[in-house]
């Protein structure tokens, strides 16, 4: 899979620009490990020129380091490396890493054992976490969500199993702006986020294939995702992988901030709290989706919007990314830790991001800050004075 | 797969002993990719990596390596394009200086004291809150470490005024050095140096000028691993400019008039020929040989109002037009080194290898004249054949012209990088001859500047060389010391 980004890694000019940016430092991990250059895009890059070029071998370390990308997108981001013609980025550095890891699982090394249980787990009950399939659709009980419609909410695994508040809440929000949302239910799959970052390209097609098939055969129109790596995954990835799809992909921070602008939803029931906003990297580099969340928090009666000094297309990621969360726990909360303080530096009193991954990554970092963390779509129910 | 258990280099212990085992690297993925620079000179492979925290860190790896007999060599921020030094490939202990990258701001005294891996851009974003700067570097200004353009650059570098006030060294104050013993000295009078003192605040008034030494050294005679410099309160006005000139001769002979004038005129005043890429794509309609940007700054708007119509009076004496917004985009960035803008352009410039040097003002034009033609003309069919091309570029410093040419090619096109080094040597050999060859104190371009040394001032440099570095274990080769 890496010869197809053999020219990418080629004109890497090794300029280090993947290291320091306008905001300084631009890779977690490499704040937070040694900080060799295998962890920045300019030597993995080199690395995979070397593979490419029969210089260098795959092993069991680099397998381990190429899987602590968080897959932030931050190096791609500040990357000025274009194609002078065109404008277009040259380097897309989450895909070649991605590549990279397909090619180091296919020759047997990896992915790290955490991955293994994540992979096993999705082929048996399709989510990443081993829950039973039935109970995927609980945090919907008594909603009576048609499971045909226009408009499909996908709720993904992280707001249906671990933290339901978010997909009622969103469902809440959309039915109270006239939205009528149809539910997959047991039919929905995990996205395959996982799977498209732990160099499992076969189950990745596979669940790609499902999600698919279900949502045509529910008539959608429109998929509407609450959290940003389902929808970074089913909006750009799933088309580069199967193929053009017949309905459209929105985030829900989008939808919402459409409902406040033509006046279908008021956030009128004050909520006297000062916000900062966590960007999360599927949402915004990669899809560059920045304003509709800040709209929605500066609507809300009575809060308080505050940025951090690295905010959009600068953001620090949480630490969660590319399945960093599961297989190096360690090094997620550290980052974790750095997007907490950072918040912490400015006067919020919360943290809001739009992805459930990064609500949870967050959460326990910023309890020992003493600072709350909520998902967009609570805090738009709540400041909606509805309680989910 | 068959699990291995890890063979770790004998130094790695050791090693991990003085900085912790975190720091250090010895696999094969890792040392890949510190077998290079930006540069198309071949690469050489280090024998183990190791991240030091501390002055002290240095100093006992510095230790450790004489007791050894490994060879050290050093990696700052990786952005230099003289080619990586050969020490001893493959038993090279490669420092990378990175994590040294503390700034420390005193504003009181007009000082920032900042360790040797602090990125350039890291240093201003230190000061700025203050409303302070420093002069470091224009161009790489995000990727570059302040040791390595204070060690690595000729004159430690150029900063966003070099044009106006010179290279870095005269903002230098003082530097921390690990030398070749693993001893630490601090020169400006710093405290390793003066009994006295506790901290670098005046240049040289201990003695000899120490630092001067070790600024442009490579690393040759100790390791930097500290910079105090001079801060300066930001402009209260900062604007830009471009011109577009038709002819060479109209563009040098305005340069050199301008930076004649009297009254300083600019803050930074760079050339570009139209054929840059980035000029070009800046250029819209414009049509010309090359553009002059110059960013002016001042406490006063009037002042830099009446500097930049001087400015025009002269440019337009010349026969040259205002350029477009884009240019003076450029202008307002890249002429100062400090915007996103370099930040691209840098990134679009690279990979490269340069021909930089100095010339007399009388004799620039011709001289740059004919480093085009050894660019233009000698190697035109390789040249497109490997898709190989380049771009002058001026900066007017003081008595002197800086002329470059950045060498860029397509990475794709098999045997580029062959063709890069011919076609390289043969510039280099003219500037030797014919100029003051100033670009980076690494590799091959310390190998090529040395063989122009005279036979007295060899025996002096070898001689320093051999009382610092007895056993010749930082950076074996460099300057064929």
């Amino acid at each position: 899979m890496l010869e197809k980004y053999k020219q990418a890694v080629t004109v890497c000019s090794r300029c280090g620009m993947c290291i320091v940016g306008e905001n300084g430092y631009i890779c977690p991990v490499q704040q937070h490990s040694g900080g060799f250059d295998p962890s920045v895009a300019r030597g993995r890059n080199q690395i995979a020129r070397a593979i490419l070029e029969g210089r260098l071998k795959y092993s069991d370390e680099l397998m381990e380091s190429t899987f602590t990308c968080l897959g932030c997108d931050n190096c791609h981001e500040q990357c000025g490396r274009v194609d002078p013609r065109t404008g277009e980025k040259l380097i897309d550095e989450g895909k070649i890493t991605r590549a990279l890891r397909v090619d180091l699982v296919k020759a047997g090394y990896g992915p790290p054992e955490p991955l293994k249980a994540v992979d096993a787990n999705m082929e048996k009950v399709h989510n990443p976490f081993g829950e039973p399939e039935g109970r995927r659709s609980a945090w919907a009980a008594g909603l009576n969500l048609p499971v045909r419609g226009d408009t499909v909410y996908f709720a993904g695994c992280y707001a249906a199993y671990r933290n339901p508040k978010i997909a009622r809440a969103t469902v809440a929000v959309l039915q109270k702006g006239g939205v009528n949302v149809a539910y997959l239910g047991e039919n929905e799959w995990c996205c395959g986020v996982p799977e498209l970052w732990d160099g499992n390209a076969p189950l990745s097609e596979e669940v790609i294939q499902h999600n698919v098939e279900a949502l045509k055969a529910a008539g959608a129109k429109r998929v509407v995702t609450s959290c940003a790596g389902c929808f970074h995954a089913l909006k750009s990835d799933y088309p580069e992988i199967i193929g053009k799809l017949p309905f459209e992909v929105v985030h829900s921070s989008e939808v919402i901030a459409d409902l406040i602008a033509s006046g279908k939803i008021t956030l009128d029931t004050e909520v006297a709290t000062t916000f900062t906003y966590h960007d999360p990297c599927h949402l915004g580099r990669y899809e560059k989706v920045y304003e509709p969340p800040r709209a929605i928090l500066k609507s809300i009666k009575g809060a308080k919007f505050v940025e951090m000094p690295r905010n959009k297309n600068n953001a620090w990621c949480c630490g969660g990314g590319s399945v960093v969360a599961v297989a190096f726990p360690d090094l997620a909360r550290d980052i974790a830790d750095d997007r907490v303080q950072e918040a912490k530096g400015t006067e919020a009193e919360a943290i809001v991001s739009a992805c459930p991954l990064c609500e949870n990554g967050l959460t326990q970092s910023a309890r020992k800050a003493k600072m709350e963390v909520y998902d967009l779509s609570v805090v738009v129910a709540n400041a909606m004075g509805m309680h989910v | 797969m068959v699990t291995m258990a890890i063979r770790h280099h004998h130094l790695h212990d050791p090693l991990a002993a003085i900085v912790g085992s975190k720091y250090v690297a010895d696999e094969d993925f890792v040392l890949e990719t510190y077998s290079r620079d930006i540069s198309a000179f071949p690469g050489s492979m280090p024998g183990i990596i190791v991240r030091p925290g501390t002055t002290e860190e240095v100093s006992e790896i510095v230790k450790l390596a004489n007791r050894t007999g490994y060879p050290i060599v050093l990696k700052g921020g990786g952005q230099a394009g003289g080619g990586v030094t050969k020490g001893e490939p493959t038993r090279n202990i490669v420092i990378d200086m990175g994590r040294l990258d503390k700034v420390e701001v005193d504003i009181a005294n007009l000082k920032a004291t900042c360790g040797a891996g602090a990125r350039n851009s890291r240093i201003d974003d230190a000061l700025r809150p203050y409303g302070y700067y420093a002069n470091t570097v224009i161009g790489p200004y995000f990727t570059a470490t302040i040791g390595g353009v204070t060690s690595g650059i000729a004159g430690a570098g150029f900063g966003k005024n070099v044009s106006s006030v010179g290279c870095n060294w005269g903002h230098i104050l003082g530097l921390k050095v690990v030398l070749p013993t693993g001893d630490i000295i601090t020169t400006g009078a710093g405290p390793d140096s003066n009994i006295y003192r506790k901290d670098i605040e005046f240049r040289e008034v201990t003695g000899p000028d120490l630092t001067s030494l070790f600024i442009g050294s490579g690393g040759a005679l100790g390791i930097i691993t500290e910079v105090a410099i001079k801060i300066y309160p930001i402009p209260k006005y900062s604007k830009a400019a471009s011109y577009v000139f038709d002819t060479m001769e109209n563009i040098w002979a305005a340069q050199l008039k301008m930076a004649e004038s009297p009254t300083v005129l600019y803050t930074n005043l760079i050339m570009f020929e139209m054929a840059n890429h980035m000029v070009r794509a800046m250029a819209g309609d414009m049509h010309g040989y090359g553009a002059l940007f110059m960013a002016v700054e001042g406490d006063s708007e009037a002042d830099v109002d009446l500097r930049l119509k001087e400015i025009e009076k002269i440019c337009t004496g010349f026969g040259a037009t205002r350029g477009t917004p884009a240019l003076n985009h450029y202008a307002a960035t890249g002429a100062t080194g400090t915007g996103a803008f370099v930040h691209d352009v840098c990134a679009m410039s690279c990979p490269f290898m340069t021909w930089e040097s100095m010339s007399t003002r009388s004799q620039s034009l011709e001289y740059a004249k004919r480093m085009l033609d050894i660019l233009n003309n000698q190697f035109k069919e390789e040249n497109a054949k490997y898709r190989t091309s380049g771009g002058l570029y001026t900066v007017p410093i003081a008595n002197t012209m800086l002329i470059g040419i950045t060498i860029h090619w397509d990475d794709t096109v098999p045997g580029v990088e062959e063709h890069n080094r011919k076609l390289w040597k043969a510039g280099a050999d003219f500037m030797l001859k014919n100029g003051t060859f100033s670009a980076y104190a690494q590799g091959n371009h310390s190998s090529s500047i040395s063989s122009a040394w005279s036979p007295t001032y060899y025996k002096v440099m070898s001689g320093i060389k051999k009382t610092l570095d007895p056993n010749n274990i930082l950076n074996p080769g460099l300057w064929n010391l």
